[in-house]
């Protein structure tokens, strides 16, 4: 059996994280508030039913271990992946909407360009293929965060960072309960310029997620991103997902697939 | 000998970045909008429990009477992004036992209205909804 690097590991703990922050938005529900695609065609309410939902767990679970130790890892790899992304068709159906809960988007698109890589590069050596796939991962968590912020630019331009909306955010977060998080709060809320100024770091660490790419920037740029995911739990309650930090953690740090022996003839060589 | 440049995350960033902006949210792609439109709301409502007049965190009510938790509703002229926490109220009014002993005190559940300048948070009025009674979690 091949020893799991720190980084698959963290893959896989992500990924086991994003579904069981399903487990609520896809079992146990009185039907689909808004059946779309094949729910449309089939009856496929069914799926949200204690019985094929334990089956359909205990097939994530051991597609995710067999993934983790590498064991036939590309067949459970796909298999983990196509059932993250049919139980977020799942929850879509049950609770409407277009936007899927985030917590297992960027595990998944992790485990996608891992998994794309070593498709691109099928044939080749282990270490090349999984070369390819960290890579690719690295590529697309990046254009995540871009997107992030593309997003906030097409909604408000530059007025997202208008720093009386976020003091807003943090009073109404932060009045009326108690604990040190709240506090912080409204010790916020009551300095929107400085509130402005952290909404334009969260911008811009977020439009320059291409950083994650280059070797050079990426562990600062990870630290940077990390910071702003912690802050936006803090003080607004909502962004932090430990998933979202584990898989940047693990790009900056450590490997989802085979040691690259070039990577370590650069590190030695720097 | 492998480019100085990362031609493979390069490319990887190019095509999840434009397949994201083409077809939106489709697993795996996605454009993360979450959070992003904040509509620039600088007045806003939250929901307020006043205990014998003064202002108290609502789950620190250790028991209500008086009050229909289901018609609470806020304003409708003003925006409310709380509503969570007026769902949590009502989930907290619908499963409480039965009266503990010991005096009740007057309660108001409402509205209070905020807005939001460059120097801080303001508070306006207070807009009662129901009146009932409540006993404090001692």
């Amino acid at each position: 059996m091949t020893r799991a690097p720190a980084g698959r590991w963290a893959l896989a703990m992500a990924l086991l994280m994003g579904r069981v922050a399903q487990i609520g938005l896809t079992v146990g529900r009185d039907g689909f508030a808004s059946p779309r695609g094949l729910a449309l065609w089939m009856d496929l309410e069914f799926f949200t039913t204690p019985a094929p939902w334990i089956v359909m767990s205990a097939g994530f679970l051991v597609a995710l271990l067999a993934f983790t130790f590498r064991k036939q890892e590309t067949m459970a790899g796909w298999g983990v992946f196509l059932l993250l992304g049919w139980v977020t068709f799942i929850e879509l159906c049950v609770r409407g909407g277009e936007v899927p809960t985030h917590a297992k988007m960027l595990p998944a698109v992790a485990l996608f360009g891992l998994l794309m890589g070593r498709l691109l590069r099928r044939g080749r050596t282990e270490v090349e293929q999984d070369r390819w796939g960290q890579e690719l991962a690295l590529g697309m968590v990046g254009a995540m965060f871009c997107l992030s912020a593309l997003s906030k630019w097409g909604a408000m331009g530059g007025g997202w960072t208008d720093g009386r909306v976020h003091a807003l955010l943090m009073y109404e977060r932060g009045v009326g309960v108690s604990g040190l998080g709240a506090e912080l709060r409204l010790w916020m809320a009551h300095r929107p310029d400085l509130c402005g100024a952290l909404a334009t770091s969260t911008l811009l660490v977020e439009f320059t997620g291409f950083l994650l790419i280059f070797r050079a920037t990426r562990r600062a740029w990870v630290i940077a991103a990390v910071s702003l995911l912690i802050g936006f739990q803090v003080l607004v309650g909502v962004g932090m997902n430990l998933s979202w930090i584990l898989v940047l953690l693990a790009l900056a740090w450590s490997r989802f697939g085979s040691h690259d022996p070039s990577d370590q003839s650069e590190v030695a060589a720097a | 000998m492998k480019s100085a440049f990362p031609v493979i995350g390069a490319g990887g960033f190019i095509v999840y970045l434009t397949m994201s902006l083409l077809v939106g949210e489709w697993f795996p792609f996605t454009r993360l909008p979450m959070y992003s439109d904040l509509q620039g709301y600088v007045e806003s409502q939250i929901l307020v429990c006043r205990l014998d007049g003064e202002d108290v965190p609502c789950e620190s009510l250790g028991h209500v009477a008086g009050i229909s938790p289901g018609e609470l509703e806020p304003l409708k002229e003003r925006h409310f992004s709380m509503g969570y926490r007026l769902q949590e109220f009502r989930a907290q009014v619908e499963r409480q036992g039965p009266p503990p002993r010991g005096e009740f005190l007057p309660l108001e559940v409402g509205f209070q209205l905020i807005e939001m300048t460059s120097e801080g948070p303001t508070n306006g009025a207070f807009v009662p909804a129901q009146t009932g009674r409540a006993w404090r979690t001692p």
